[in-house]
């Protein structure tokens, strides 16, 4: 039998059991006899329990928990501690090569002030700002400055699931901004993450929210790979409306793949040597109407144009409607068409799903189908048919049972089912008049 | 040379807490003073003109959330936990979202339907979407199959 400790699964250039013995320390302060003061205890956990038969006739049967929780009022209204994380354990064969697996999503303390919307955070930590989308073992401080300016930073090792071993040891950046209240954001950030002396990743960016226009808005950024030495991506949005009922979105984007996927570690996504290749280019058009029929009903059609320097053109549009009233239930039906250049970009797509409410139990159905053009491993169609029952045993408990029907190219039928229990608990304990 | 570099940082730190101390704004509220209970209610320009009524929930702001992620996450988390935004954006993955949240139809979550065979597609068509989520972090289940 494989096992896994706690933290083996990511990697990060800090041990695992450092992040253990913070954890330890931090539950260890809370259960002081010198944390006399009041705390708030907030979270969900979510148990799910599965059955599925693999392609290699192995039956799974995995338990997956997942919690997450805030502390606040740690010592101070502006101390705060967040969790989130998950563990698996296979009760009958192993699944994905692990019998049990976990992961710490995020586990850090923060300190949120009531001015100049200053942030410290400390410890395992998502970080989005401009070009970062990180998690890091680390810490990041984020405060406004004066006359709109604002300024964030952080520095830390960064964590990743699997390494091929070429990821960095330490990473750090930061974002500069300015904002003119209702009207404009702009950012500049940098991000670096070095690899014992050399620079593994240097990324530069720009990102903007103006608002020129009453009902115009236009959001977007670019990315530039200093390693590379070429623009990694532009992308924005203009969004127009409403008009009375209706609102349109238009979208742009340009990638170069050479910058784009030059600090991947997936292999998959490597250039060299890759399935993907380095001179491509691709740029995508989108347009989006939508139009709100009544407070209910939404209907809504998109189109998107892929061009790419050198696998052709993609165009993929189509239409949706939705439905939806508050504690009662709602439906969704949307229908799409790729046009791609080879066999495999060329499809249709169809999904028809419902949910109702009966009290404290409900109902959801939902059918996905794509019909290909063309036979892929002896088939031309992959869909999936989910089954969903919930019941709210009580405001704070609540279970739910989904089975999945699917057949793909594949699989020639594939039944997976889930009994999922969620549990959310809000308490507070501690403090001058006592535990509650 | 190392002490004016020391000396230089010293100065910009100095510089940096003098603005901190000449700003005056108000910190974003740490929870949204009215609870939202569903996606519907989630129209923030029903009670606000200015560039909070920019985060409508609308059925395209899955489209538009990462400009505001990447400028704003404080807003974000004035109504939703770290773990909303793990859901999808996990560093390692046990159960897709769409997989987690069945009773859940209506959210746009990614991965729904045979995607197992879908993402060979997805991939072709765009695969700097794999890239932001898979590129070098959540990819144990794509090193399966793709070494």
């Amino acid at each position: 039998m494989k096992t896994n400790s706690l933290l083996s699964g990511t990697k990060s250039s800090s041990p695992p059991i450092r992040m253990a013995a913070f954890l330890i320390a931090f539950i260890l302060l809370l259960s002081s006899p010198l944390a006399s003061w009041a705390l708030t205890l907030t979270g969900e956990s979510n148990t799910f329990l599965g059955a599925r038969q693999l392609t290699d006739k192995s039956n799974i049967v995995p338990v997956y928990e997942y919690l997450d929780f805030a502390v606040d009022k740690i010592g101070d209204n502006r101390v705060s501690f967040h969790f989130g994380g998950w563990g698996k354990g296979d009760l009958r064969d192993e699944s994905y090569g692990k019998r049990y697996d976990a992961d710490i999503e995020y586990a850090y303390l923060s300190f949120k002030n009531d001015r100049n919307n200053a942030i410290v955070n400390l410890g395992r930590l998502l970080v989005f700002e401009g070009v970062a989308t990180e998690r890091i073992d680390g810490i990041y401080a984020k405060t406004d400055l004066k006359r709109g300016f604002g300024l964030s930073g952080y520095v830390g090792s960064p964590v990743e699931s699997v390494s091929t071993g070429d990821s960095g040891d330490i990473i750090y950046g930061g974002r500069a901004s300015f904002q003119v209240p209702a009207s404009l954001v702009v950012g500049a950030s940098y991000l670096m993450e070095t690899k014992g002396s050399s620079d593994f990743r240097k990324e530069a960016g720009f990102d903007v929210w103006l608002n020129p226009l009453k009902k115009a808005v236009i959001t977007g950024k670019s990315s530039y790979n200093a390693v590379t030495d070429g623009w990694m991506e532009h992308a924005y949005l203009l969004t127009l409306g409403p008009f009375g009922n209706l609102r349109l979105n238009s979208d742009a984007s340009w990638i170069n793949y050479k910058d784009y996927f030059a600090s991947a570690t997936t292999d998959v996504f490597k250039l060299t040597p890759g399935i993907l290749d380095p001179s491509e280019k691709v740029r995508t058009l989108g347009e989006e109407v939508a139009y709100t029929i009544n407070e209910n009903l939404v209907a809504s059609a998109d189109y998107k144009n892929y061009s790419y320097s050198l696998a052709g053109a993609a165009d993929y549009y189509g239409a949706n409607l939705t439905y939806s009233v508050p504690e009662k239930g709602g439906a969704g039906l949307s229908v799409h068409r790729m046009n791609g250049g080879t066999d495999k970009l060329r499809y249709d797509e169809f999904r028809v799903y419902g949910f109702k409410k009966f009290g404290k139990a409900d109902l959801t159905l939902d059918f996905h189908d794509v019909d290909y053009d063309s036979v892929i491993s002896g088939i031309k169609s992959a869909y999936v048919a989910s089954l969903a029952a919930g019941y709210n045993v009580t405001q704070k408990f609540r279970m739910v049972a989904n089975m999945d029907y699917s057949r793909n190219p594949i699989y020639d039928r594939d039944i997976r089912t889930f009994l999922r229990l969620v549990y959310r608990f809000d308490t507070t304990f501690g403090g001058a008049k006592g535990a509650k | 040379m190392k002490n004016i570099k020391i000396m230089v940082l010293l100065v910009l730190f100095a510089l940096l807490l003098g603005l901190y101390a000449c700003a005056d704004t108000n910190s974003i509220a740490k929870v949204h003073p009215v609870e939202i209970k569903e996606l519907r209610e989630a129209v923030c320009s029903t009670c606000h003109e200015n560039e909070w009524a920019a985060l409508d929930h609308l059925n395209d702001f899955v489209k538009r959330h990462k400009f505001f992620a990447a400028q704003k996450k404080q807003a974000c988390n004035v109504c939703h936990t770290e773990s909303f935004c793990t859901d999808c954006h996990a560093a390692k993955s046990g159960l897709s979202p769409s997989d987690k949240y069945k009773d859940s139809p209506e959210r746009p979550y990614p991965h729904r339907g045979a995607y197992l065979t879908q993402h060979m597609i997805d991939g072709r068509v765009n695969p700097a979407l794999c890239m932001k989520c898979h590129g070098r972090h959540n990819n144990e289940r794509c090193i399966t199959c793709h070494r």
